[in-house]
């Protein structure tokens, strides 16, 4: 088995009815969120400290409770999902994660020391904390924040760069992909969400405490305090958007309306949890419970997730830009594979093949595996089944041929007109219930056809470029 | 002899000396949540596994905070084959993320005030799911390097035919014998740093462990060698020479240190601590010099251009002074009353 092919040949898994996407995108949402709330949580824990050497002896009882859960979720739950990110990503894009360490590594490696360091410095004040002076407490909590916050600094430039890699397609340089278009910002937006989780989380941990009621208002009014940097978050959040290229913004702002609806769901969600914290607790200086707070978090929860679909959608075809297709494959080897085909090089075999009735079937089945199965399913979510089951043979012939003028979104068929033909028959049979009557080999008629459409098409992406 | 490729050095040099802090770590945790949970089935409790449980859960989560190093580097020596060893085990190789959760939440719920009041043996239930999740880690790690390190990558396609659920190899075993024997000679090591007070009767116990932890490890290393082809052998691969004298003048001394401990002297803190360190780097050293055929020069060439490593140098440095200064402020509140 040659290990540099190009693609490199890497087996492929299904998750039954969820697509691999899906897989990637629930871990990644749980991970953001504990990983925002770590970061969250030393901003906040800086700024009570400080308080405390104000005289704020309510912040300190707070700290103490507050400390007990951030290490609790965060340092084992977050950490470990972040672990858990890299497996999945490898799971479900093995060359995406790989082009990402091939040019972001010593970034990558910087990122852990700032991890490492917020590691030693939190378990340092869990450890010692309660008997080191009151500036020494403050210091720690600052270098622990500095870290966290350092540490989402370099995993932001690499994230915001697979959407927008800006100069960096051009020139290669590192800090032109790291400081791209929507650096800037994502890294404001996540510092705010980040305060926002905390301030929500301490107000649910202030509802836990037994503290008299005037002590736990006055704590609220305190540590709600964190939730108005949202109140620059709808400009951050225009920035972002501006600085998107024109068709991933045009997508997420009508041109699907799945992604709009998910779009306004995050900026809706966002804008009740904004108005509350920074109109009723900070300015009106009402009192929240934990059980007020706990909804709250909730529904940034689900903020958080809307807004990560959509960071994740707006990518699309691509999981790099101009570079990487989803399907793991680049623009510059959509010619090439449309002449060799692009399971030539695949030497794993179907894991199901038994059931598939023909030779034919069979190729359009590992078809499937390589070029589609990263977006698609074919019965559960997003379905091809479902998806085609409307149109007419040669109509779906010739969508898939075209596939990126069928959809903006989608990238071109990357295979030879025998390929598609067999994955044409692989769906059509996947569709029939009991009766499939076997068309037999294409007909050079069929396969002329077929090459005809993908030669229209070429193989250039729908809005080639990037930003 | 097999060379270094071009512009892999960095890389390797990086992955020993970080891989050898993680191997301290994680076996201090494993080393270490074997002997808690072994002391609480045979019924008694000692200043030794005491101060265990406390350490535990910050030793875990420093662990795979080091670990996480050695994983960057790997994607971008053997990217290839690791990748493809992640998607054959499969869900068997994603298993160790709730594994290690629950393994990490294991050891709080262990130290905790509420777990204290527990009867014995759901305490020691606990201490034996930590101790298990955390050897099933161990042994997955096993197996993906054994999968990764395939000679013949041909035999993937069989053996993603089969699932990666039925993947055996006959080195697994005997090299998770010999972690197992370096985890109960890193455990000990690390209680001379947290545990420098226990009386002179746990010392003795813990040299025994360390003693019968080496004896462990050389078994195992000779069984894994054993278990290998015969020109992967270490003894016959000229790069992993200089390793292997590390390797054997590190146990010496850590045979000569423990052994003097166990007949009731304290224990030499120092040489033990260096020769313990320098047992973990010398078997990173190894394990990666008998890997190193499995370098393709073409595939580290692709990263020549990478710019950043200037940041990482001045990050690194920056970092490790943070973490002296945490380490100086705690030793001080520890010392002060």
């Amino acid at each position: 088995m040659d290990l540099s092919t190009i693609p490199p040949a890497y087996p492929v898994h299904e998750y039954g009815p969820a697509m691999r996407g899906m897989v990637i995108g629930g871990i990644g949402i749980v991970h953001v969120f504990l990983a925002q709330f770590a970061i969250g949580g030393g901003m906040l824990l800086t700024y009570l400290q400080w308080r405390v050497g104000r005289g704020d002896e309510g912040a300190r009882t707070f700290i103490r409770s507050f400390f007990k859960y951030l290490v609790l979720v965060s340092f084992v739950a977050g950490a470990l999902t972040g672990v858990a990110m890299w497996f999945t990503t490898i799971q479900v894009g093995a060359r995406t994660i790989g082009l990402m360490v091939d040019e972001f590594h010593w970034v990558w490696a910087t990122e852990w020391v700032c991890f490492f360091v917020e590691v030693i410095a939190g378990y340092t004040f869990l450890r010692v904390g309660e008997r080191l002076s009151d500036p020494d407490r403050l210091r720690l909590l600052a270098l622990y924040t500095v870290a966290a916050v350092g540490s989402l600094f370099w995993i932001n430039g690499i994230l915001s760069w697979q959407l927008t890699p800006g100069a960096w397609l051009r020139s290669h340089d590192l800090w032109a992909g790291f400081f791209n278009p929507t650096f800037w910002p994502s890294l404001g937006y996540r510092l705010g969400v980040a305060a926002t989780l905390a301030s929500l989380a301490g107000v649910m941990v202030v509802g836990t405490m037994a503290l008299e009621r005037d002590a736990r208002h006055r704590l609220v009014t305190s540590i709600s305090r964190m939730t108005l940097p949202m109140a620059v978050m709808p400009l951050l959040g225009l920035w972002y958007l501006s600085a998107l290229p024109d068709d991933s913004r045009r997508w997420v702002t009508g041109g699907s309306v799945a992604m709009s609806m998910f779009l306004a769901m995050a900026a809706g969600a966002s804008s009740l949890i904004g108005l509350y914290a920074i109109v009723g607790l900070v300015w009106r200086r009402l009192y929240a419970s934990g059980a007020t707070a706990a909804l709250l978090l909730a529904l940034a929860f689900g903020a958080t997730a809307a807004g990560e679909f959509v960071r994740e959608g707006a990518r699309k075809p691509y999981t790099v830009r101009g570079v990487l297709y989803s399907n793991a494959i680049t623009p510059a080897e959509v010619a090439e594979l449309r002449v060799v085909g692009s399971v030539a090089h695949d030497p794993y075999p179907l894991l199901d093949a038994a059931r598939y009735p023909t030779p034919q079937v069979a190729l359009g089945a590992k078809v499937y595996r390589v070029q589609c199965s990263a977006c698609h399913t074919l019965h559960g979510a997003n379905a091809l089944v479902e998806l085609t089951g409307g149109w007419a043979d040669d109509q779906l012939r010739m969508n898939i041929a075209q596939l990126q003028r069928t959809k903006g979104f989608m990238p071109p068929f990357a295979g030879t007109a025998v390929e598609l033909e067999a994955l044409v028959q692989m769906i059509r049979w996947e569709a029939s219930e009991d009766v499939w009557p076997d068309p037999g080999p294409p007909t050079a008629e069929t396969l002329a056809q077929i090459q005809g459409w993908l030669d229209a098409a070429g193989t250039a992406p729908a809005g080639a470029g990037g930003r | 002899m097999t060379a270094i490729p071009d512009g892999a050095g960095v890389y390797l040099a990086l992955m020993i000396v970080t891989f050898a802090l993680h191997a301290v770590l994680i076996g201090f945790v494993l080393g270490g949540a074997g002997y808690v949970a072994a002391r609480l089935l045979r019924g008694g409790d000692d200043a030794l596994a005491a101060a265990t449980r406390d350490w535990l859960p910050f030793a875990l989560g420093a662990a795979i905070t080091a670990g996480v190093a050695p994983l960057l580097f790997v994607q971008i020596l053997y990217q290839p084959r690791f990748y493809t060893a992640n998607l054959l085990l499969f869900l068997r190789w994603m298993a160790i993320v709730p594994a290690l959760i629950i393994g990490f939440y294991a050891l709080y719920l262990g130290k905790s005030a509420r777990a204290a009041a527990w009867p014995r043996r759901v305490r020691a239930a606990v201490a034996w799911l930590a101790a298990a999740c955390f050897v099933f880690v161990a042994w997955s790690w096993i197996d993906n390097h054994a999968v990764a390190m395939a000679r013949d990558p041909g035999d993937w396609a069989a053996l993603y035919a089969r699932g990666g659920w039925k993947h055996r190899d006959p080195s697994s075993a005997p090299r998770l014998l010999m972690w197992a024997g370096v985890a109960a000679l890193m455990w000990p090591a690390g209680l001379l740093v947290v545990a420098r007070d226990a009386p002179a009767a746990a010392w003795r116990r813990a040299a025994r462990v360390a003693l019968a932890g080496l004896a462990v490890a050389v078994v195992g290393a000779l069984l894994t060698d054993r278990a290998l082809d015969p020109t992967r052998s270490m003894l016959a691969l000229a790069p992993a020479r200089p390793w292997l004298f590390g390797l054997a003048g590190t146990a010496a001394v850590l045979a000569v240190g423990w052994g003097a401990a166990a007949t009731g002297r304290a224990p030499w803190r120092w040489p033990l601590l260096a020769a313990s360190a320098g047992l973990a780097v010398a078997l990173a050293g190894a394990r990666e010099a008998m890997r190193l055929a499995a370098i393709d020069p073409r595939l580290v060439a692709r990263v020549g251009h990478a710019q950043g490593a200037l940041l990482f140098i001045a990050a690194a440095a920056v970092g490790v002074a943070a973490i002296g200064w945490c380490v100086v402020i705690a030793r001080r509140a520890t010392r002060d009353p």
